[in-house]
């Protein structure tokens, strides 16, 4: 009966009520193209900056981690990757041995650190190809082939097909040296990857470091849903991880992780702040309501209205306002949101660079019904709040003093 | 190179030094012997480190203070490489990829072919006298024991890396050992010299050994096979052309 009497309390303000309501609406609306954007840019950055790069879980060579010196190697890693290959959980790995080595063109030499991969392994992980900025990614055998970072092709002059020599010292103490062809040139986005990176063969990395069979790093991602830290524990125990650390991504690199938290956190707070700007809204109506019904409310009170009841008819009004913001907020938010995940926003053109790593500049949005309900729920909340003061305000009314106001 | 080089140089010189010598004609005799002399030799050059154990059998050349040429002979993987030393700069001839390269300054403190010799070290030759201010402070007969010890700072204008060197030799100015400490006071590393013999007509200690002091057990040792002083060289011996052969 009361919830009644609330919802044609409503109509006796009609615009104002309108307005109340599209205001909140507004806000719900604004959160979830917001919640929607944000979404998207996280699961980009998850892709980019772990999936793609750090992958999900590391095994090196127990003394690898800090000084990460060539000689701490894994040994066996034939065996170790077909111990792996059979797990259903795994959706990608990769193996990588580093090398820091003096690059040399026509004329000049440049300190590089190029990395030996398998190259069909590399390319189903990170999607290097579509880096491959000019000619082509490695092939599949060996066949001292090096792709290498743009910048470092161009400050020792080297273009597609030309040979380069490389020259390291190898890990038995004597110099590793030899000619590779440059087959392609990438673009990542990452300083580091384009001045002074490159890859070849992992075969061919091996003979030079006089490291046969040996890596410095099996990286593996996890399909969806799987539980990194579940996954772990049987990689640990296993034969897989002899003389080797088995760790997820956010403890080899935790730094990475914080930020990605920290993006959550800044995220919320942006919600909060709008959201809990439309909540001044609904608190400026309630106290207008409460306000002008002065009189009226002293009269309820001398017919025996007791305060609490006189409480929870101005939260159902606010709730009600809420409901009719919730409804059409969703409503337009939905359409943002559709056109967020279909047709995306373009920042800018091409590509943005930013901590090391490439984001497409185009982003799409990504939609979770749940966020709806926290949404929602959320404005429900805050301006059941809002309206809480003026409610209580309202109860304390003497009847009296009211019934003479104005 | 340059670095024991140099050593040998003054170990040669000093022993036909009179009785009591300075400080001064130490320094001297050091940075006059470095001038216009020449040297061929063939070395053993042993490298022991925590990862990896190899000899290695070397031919050098050297004139002056600026040109020095090393070829390696054994082990086979290495056979033919060069490195060649001209003023400031290093070049390697690798036969594998028949190229040379310029080491570039980023790899300068770089090891050499894996020792515990920097690209650097091969480079510098530090002119004692001019760098260094020195004290003598201990002297045969002063009850220390039968050595020189001359304690060497860096002037406060040069280039020197080191805070401190402290050179020991015996009495009759044959070097036993060089310590190199750095700008805190904490010993880097230590030359030792043993093993004095009559080589290309002086006397030299022909084993030198550098072993760095945060490694213990580590060491790069050169023993001198044959050596010659004020040889005639081939000009053309000290060109990047050259190194090809």
């Amino acid at each position: 009966m009361l919830l009644k009497t609330a919802w044609r309390n409503l109509w006796r303000q009609r615009r104002r009520s309108l307005v109340t309501s599209t205001a909140l609406a507004l806000a719900i609306s604004m959160c979830m193209a917001i919640i929607a954007f944000q979404d998207g840019f996280t699961r980009e950055m998850q892709r980019v900056m772990v999936d793609q790069r750090l992958g999900h879980i590391q095994l090196h060579h127990t003394d690898y981690p800090g000084r990460r010196s060539m000689h701490d190697a894994m040994d066996n890693v034939t065996a170790r990757l077909d111990g792996l290959k059979g797990q259903p959980d795994i959706e990608t790995l990769t193996v990588r041995l580093n090398g820091q080595m003096l690059i040399g063109g026509p004329e000049t030499s440049e300190g590089g650190e190029l990395v030996g991969v398998m190259p069909q392994l590399e390319q189903d992980f990170s999607n290097i190809q579509e880096m491959v900025t000019q000619g082509r990614y490695l092939s599949a055998q060996p066949a001292h082939e090096v792709v290498l970072g743009v910048d470092l092709a161009r400050k020792i002059e080297v273009g597609i097909g030309e040979e380069i020599v490389v020259v390291t010292q190898a890990a038995d103490g004597s110099m590793g040296n030899d000619l590779f062809t440059v087959v392609g040139l990438i673009s990542t986005g990452s300083e580091r990857m384009d001045k002074l990176g490159g890859h070849m063969h992992l075969a061919d990395m091996q003979s030079l470091l006089v490291l046969e069979d040996h890596a410095h790093e099996i990286t593996l991602v996890a399909r969806e849903g799987i539980e990194l830290e579940q996954m772990v524990e049987p990689l640990r125990a296993s034969p897989v991880s002899k003389d080797a650390v088995v760790r997820t991504w956010f403890e080899v690199e935790p730094q990475t992780s914080k930020m990605l938290d920290m993006q959550e956190t800044a995220n919320r707070l942006i919600l909060v702040i709008v959201l809990g700007v439309a909540s001044i809204v609904i608190l400026n109506t309630m106290m207008m309501v409460v306000f002008e019904r002065t009189r009226e409310i002293g009269v309820l009170k001398a017919l025996g209205m007791r305060p609490r009841r006189i409480v929870t008819l101005i939260l159902l009004e606010a709730a009600s306002l809420t409901t009719i913001a919730a409804l059409i907020g969703v409503a337009v938010g939905g359409l943002f949101d559709w056109y967020l995940v279909t047709q995306g926003v373009r920042l800018m053109e091409g590509e943005l660079s930013f901590g090391g790593v490439r984001f497409s500049g185009h982003f799409f949005g990504a939609f979770h019904i749940e966020k709806v309900f926290h949404t929602v729920g959320f404005a429900y909340v805050i301006s059941l709040v809002a309206a809480l003061w003026p409610a209580l305000r309202a109860a304390r009314l003497d009847p009296v003093v009211a019934m003479r106001h104005e | 190179m340059r670095m024991f080089l140099q050593i040998v140089f003054l170990s040669v010189l000093n022993a036909t030094a009179h009785a009591a010598p300075t400080m001064a004609q130490i320094l001297d005799a050091t940075d006059d012997v470095t001038r216009g002399a020449s040297s061929h030799a063939t070395i053993q050059m042993q490298v022991k480190t925590a990862r990896y154990e190899r000899t290695m059998k070397l031919e050098t050349w050297s004139e002056g203070k600026d040109k020095s040429l090393v070829r390696i002979l054994a082990p086979a993987k290495d056979a033919g490489i060069a490195t060649l030393m001209l003023d400031e700069n290093i070049y390697n001839y690798l036969p594998k990829v028949d190229r040379t390269m310029k080491v570039p300054g980023a790899m300068m403190s770089g090891r050499w072919m894996g020792s515990h010799f920097t690209n650097d070290d091969l480079i510098k030759s530090s002119r004692l006298a001019e760098e260094f201010d020195g004290t003598i402070t201990t002297k045969p007969g002063d009850g220390t024991g039968d050595v020189y010890t001359v304690e060497l700072i860096p002037k406060p204008d040069t280039a020197v890396v080191w805070g401190k060197v402290v050179v020991v030799t015996t009495a009759d100015l044959m070097p036993q050992h060089i310590q190199y400490f750095d700008e805190e006071g904490i010993l880097v590393r230590t030359m030792r010299f043993s093993d004095v013999q009559e080589l290309g007509g002086r006397r030299v200690p022909a084993t030198m050994s550098l072993e760095p002091a945060n490694k213990p057990g580590e060491f790069t040792r050169i023993v001198y096979d044959q050596l010659e002083f004020d040889v005639a060289i081939d000009e053309r011996t000290f060109s990047l052309q050259s190194l090809k052969r």
